[in-house]
């Protein structure tokens, strides 16, 4: 299954955490196409920051399940999709900005 | 997972921005914490670099000011933002207070950003105003900063503010001024007559055993009228007392009744008019029957003491005095007042001004509205007032000017003359409404004179007061006696007239 960049990585996820990743392992997390596995994904990064020339030394991946969303009580109930969380670690001194 | 290392560097990385950014879902921002700016009061504000001013004054009190804030302070300016703001505000994915900075930038940078400009311009008028001594007096006209929200870090902010600042007055030499007071006496005729005006109020009506009644006698009489041979309402009365002379009857009526005696009845014919309040009777003609029971006559008291204690003074003496006093008092306080208006309105022709046009306007204005305020409490009528306009348009432009230039002059005086106002000042003012020893009308009113709305207005009253009595003291005073007052005022309608003529031609 080919699948083009933008439709593998979903978008960057900014929170506390991944912003201590970041800082201290040069990893990166971004929410992924839960179809798509860790080598398609670190060839999409590497894609997506072409211009930026940089290596993808590691991706690791889980599953999330989606939160149950309840509305109007009890009656009505669903959940929110299940995604793919990949966390992607660069080459040493690469960086990407997505703020 | 590195959660240990915790211990978060708050620096952003340096580099451009890719294409794909987009950041994790969005929801609001905890808005309600927004309120940053109102815990930024900056009484004292740090410049970094101090803010360059290039003021130039154009006419009519015109200001117009170049403002350079150097971009040091921007940036520290932003620091401060963004530090407060991080502490009131919630991004989704970080706990309070720990979004970086680089997602504050791109969420919030336009708020930051007015924020600074706004906490800039503020301080810097603040600084302008303070090391400058200026007194604006119109609402300052910005410009350079229109729709400006994105401040550049590395460069100044250059903006030009324009105002109006308080005219001056040069003061006239208040030793230069000279005002007239007509000579006062108090007149021993006026006396007289105050005095017998309270005999009179004295006097009691006593029954006249004999002689005729006379004008100013009080008959006790019954009377019938008839209409064609037929009573009317209204039309009789028993032992009704009536003055003769007060005119409440009609003058056929009166004139039966003078002359005559104690039990005599006499008889009148009244011819009712056509528009009569009642019209039953209203343009016909009555027969009255009068007869007068009793005539009483008033008899006035004695100038004595004992009169003069009547009216609370222990003799007829003192009583004269007290008057005399009272009266050349309240003349006293007339002329005061008149010299006052007097010295304001020689003082506001001699002294020079240079008086903002905003101002002006602002004052004409507020004349026209209190003019148009006195005509409708007069009701005059919505015609009236559009054929009076140009008129009022006129008055209003004199009185105006004249308003705020006597404003000038009690500013120029209470500087020049180092009036204040105390405390004493206010009370002295209050209690001249009240009368007596009226505590709970003091408390009000000193409550009310005190009070936020009222105080400023107040404040100005009393400084205006104070101000013209130094003035008028300062000045030169010339007697004139009855004669030269006459002739000065004949003079003054010439003077009048002959400008009248002038304008016309």
């Amino acid at each position: 299954m080919t699948l083009e960049y933008h439709k593998i990585i979903d978008r960057p996820i900014v929170t506390e955490e991944s912003q201590i990743l970041r800082e201290n392992g040069n990893h990166y997390v971004f929410r992924v196409n839960p179809a798509a596995n860790k080598k398609q994904i670190g060839e999409a990064i590497e894609e997506m920051y072409r211009k930026e020339d940089i290596r993808v030394v590691a991706v690791r991946t889980m599953n999330c399940r989606g939160k149950s969303r309840r509305q109007f009580g009890t009656r009505l109930s669903g959940r929110r999709a299940h995604w793919k969380k990949a966390i992607v670690t660069l080459r040493d001194g690469d960086t990407i900005e997505f703020i | 997972m590195t959660e240990k290392d915790n211990d978060a560097v708050e620096t952003p990385e340096q580099e451009s921005a890719p294409e794909v950014s987009e950041i994790e879902e969005t929801t609001d921002l905890d808005t309600a914490d927004l309120s940053v700016d109102a815990e930024m009061g900056d009484d004292e504000f740090e410049w970094k670099e101090p803010p360059v001013f290039e003021i130039e004054h154009k006419e009519d009190c015109l200001c117009e000011i170049k403002v350079t804030i150097p971009a040091a302070n921007i940036v520290s300016t932003l620091d401060i933002i963004y530090k407060e703001m991080n502490d009131g505000v919630q991004v989704p994915g970080f706990r309070r207070g720990k979004a970086p900075r680089k997602l504050l930038e791109k969420r919030l940078g336009k708020y930051a950003h007015s924020t600074a400009i706004e906490q800039l311009t503020d301080a810097a008028a603040k600084k302008l105003m303070r090391d400058h001594e200026l007194r604006p007096v119109s609402e300052a006209e910005v410009t350079g900063l229109e729709d400006k929200d994105q401040l550049d870090d590395k460069e100044d902010l250059v903006y030009t503010v324009s105002f109006e600042v308080a005219g001056t007055c040069e003061l006239a030499d208040l030793s230069t001024i000279e005002l007239e007071r007509p000579e006062y006496e108090v007149d021993e005729e006026a006396v007289e007559a105050q005095i017998n005006n309270m005999r009179t109020r004295f006097g009691r009506y006593e029954p006249l055993e004999e002689g005729v009644a006379e004008d100013g006698d009080q008959l006790v009489i019954d009377f019938k009228g008839t209409v064609d041979g037929e009573e009317f309402e209204g039309g009789s009365a028993e032992a009704y007392p009536y003055i003769l002379g007060s005119k409440r009857f009609y003058a056929s009526m009166e004139e039966a009744m003078l002359g005559k005696k104690a039990g005599d009845q006499v008889t009148a014919e009244v011819t009712f008019e056509e528009d009569y309040m009642s019209a039953e009777v209203a343009g016909k003609t009555a027969q009255f029957e009068i007869s007068i029971n009793e005539i009483k006559r008033r008899v006035l008291p004695e100038l004595d003491d004992e009169f003069a204690k009547k009216a609370g003074h222990e003799s007829m003496e003192i009583m004269r005095e007290t008057v005399k006093k009272r009266m050349s008092e309240t003349a006293d306080d007339q002329l005061d007042q008149m010299l006052e208006e007097q010295a304001m309105g020689k003082l506001v022709e001699a002294s020079s001004f240079t008086l903002p046009k905003g101002q002006i306007q602002q004052f004409v204005e507020m004349e026209r509205n209190s003019i148009y305020g006195r005509m409708l409490e007069q009701n005059v009528s919505a015609e009236e007032m559009e054929r009076e306009a140009d008129n009022v348009d006129e008055a209003a432009q004199k009185q105006g000017l004249f308003n705020l230039k006597a404003m000038y002059v009690v500013d120029a005086l209470s500087e020049q003359e180092k009036i204040e106002i105390t405390e004493e000042d206010f009370e002295d003012y209050t209690r001249q409404f009240i009368q007596g020893e009226d505590t709970q009308m003091l408390e009000a009113y000193r409550a009310y004179f005190k009070s936020d709305e009222m105080r400023s207005t107040t404040a100005h009253r009393i400084l205006y007061n104070k101000a013209m009595k130094t003035a008028v003291a300062k000045c030169q005073i010339k007697i004139l006696s009855e004669e030269e007052m006459k002739k000065a005022e004949e003079d003054a309608k010439e003077k009048e007239a002959v400008e009248e003529e002038k304008e016309d031609a």
